[in-house]
């Protein structure tokens, strides 16, 4: 019985030493900074991002997308219906603390979750421009056409204010 | 001493069946969910070939059955249709486990709507349908309408930091 137990124990370790992709990863390591990033512009050439959520989880940590637009950082999350990348549930609903680790250091910030197109359309090139594939000077968010009905994703957008 | 081998069997063994019942679930046909690749696709195999896919601008997701070497890898992803015909759009597409099982076998399996269609996959390399597809991409999935848009779907340069695309046409195999 202890065997088992003693087994149980080094998988659970072994489990927690590891990312699972789209469930989250294990807490990020790095040096906690308490200077307020005033503008993200720095990061406009990377692709992605890794972030830890401050609610609590197993598995806390994740790579997301992002945009800067005007300095502010968006952090951004596409998903169909009904599926919600965990991070995103725990913002949304839990705890919008969020730290972002950039080059080894951890900054903390505060994660606002934004729906209104009118502050959100003017994102739209950048995203489009990173991660969707098309140049474009405008664009805007449209209901679903009588011709693909229901087949549209869901986007997520989250404002990262300081904390 | 004892005890550390002891729970180091109970552990190797326990992470074995763990990896057999993953594998015989895989690709014995638990089939992809989400994200996560699955193995072969179950379903009713259509006899007749697809004249119009038309029908599948109302579907949000296929799967698509890729072989990974002997085995079956199947995922689920988007589809687009134009002139009748089916396509397969792919973000970061050789960075992708199934598209680069594609390039090597183009033979496919796609399930839609429960049917399985045995199919072939050929790279789409015509600009002016890629802009038509990238239009219709934009309004199908991600419910956008952008002003002149211009696909940036071609690999970026060293210092260009955005995602690529390709596409692929699904034609019956003979």
């Amino acid at each position: 019985m202890r065997g088992v137990r003693a087994a149980l124990f080094a998988l659970g370790l072994a489990g927690l030493a590891c990312d699972l992709g789209p469930l989250g990863g294990t807490p990020l390591r790095g040096e906690r900074v308490a200077e307020i990033v005033t503008d993200w512009s720095f990061l406009a050439d990377r692709y992605a991002l890794e972030i830890e959520t401050v609610a609590p989880s197993l598995l806390p940590s994740a790579t997301t997308w992002f945009v800067v637009h005007e300095g502010t950082l968006w952090l951004y999350a596409i998903l169909p219906p009904p599926l919600e990348s965990p991070w995103v549930r725990r913002l949304r609903d839990v705890d919008p603390g969020v730290r972002i680790r950039v080059d080894g250091k951890l900054h903390a910030g505060r994660a606002v979750w934004v729906r209104d197109p009118d502050v959100l359309e003017p994102l739209l090139p950048a995203v489009l421009r990173k991660y969707h594939l098309v140049e474009t000077p405008r664009a805007r968010f449209v209901a679903a056409p009588e011709r693909h009905p229901g087949t549209q994703i869901q986007h997520f957008f989250f404002r990262v204010d300081p904390p | 001493m004892r005890r550390w081998l002891r729970a180091l069997a109970w552990l190797g063994a326990g992470l074995l069946a763990f990896a057999a019942a993953v594998l015989v679930a895989w690709f014995g046909g638990l089939g992809p969910w989400g994200p996560f690749p699955g193995g072969i696709l179950w379903g009713e195999v259509a006899r007749e070939p697809v004249a119009d896919w038309s029908f599948a601008d109302r579907v949000a997701e296929l799967q698509v059955q890729t072989r990974l070497g002997p085995l079956p890898w199947s995922v689920t992803t988007w589809a687009l249709t134009h002139a009748g015909r089916l396509y397969l759009p792919s973000r970061n597409c050789f960075e992708k486990r199934w598209v680069k099982n594609l390039l090597e076998h183009p033979d496919v399996r796609v399930r839609v709507e429960g049917r399985l269609h045995e199919l072939r996959a050929v790279r789409e390399e015509d600009p002016a349908l890629g802009e038509a597809l990238l239009r219709q991409m934009l309004v199908k999935y991600l419910g956008i309408e952008a002003e002149d848009p211009r696909s940036l779907a071609a690999e970026p340069g060293e210092r260009e930091t955005r995602a690529y695309g390709c596409v692929f046409r699904l034609e019956p195999r003979s």
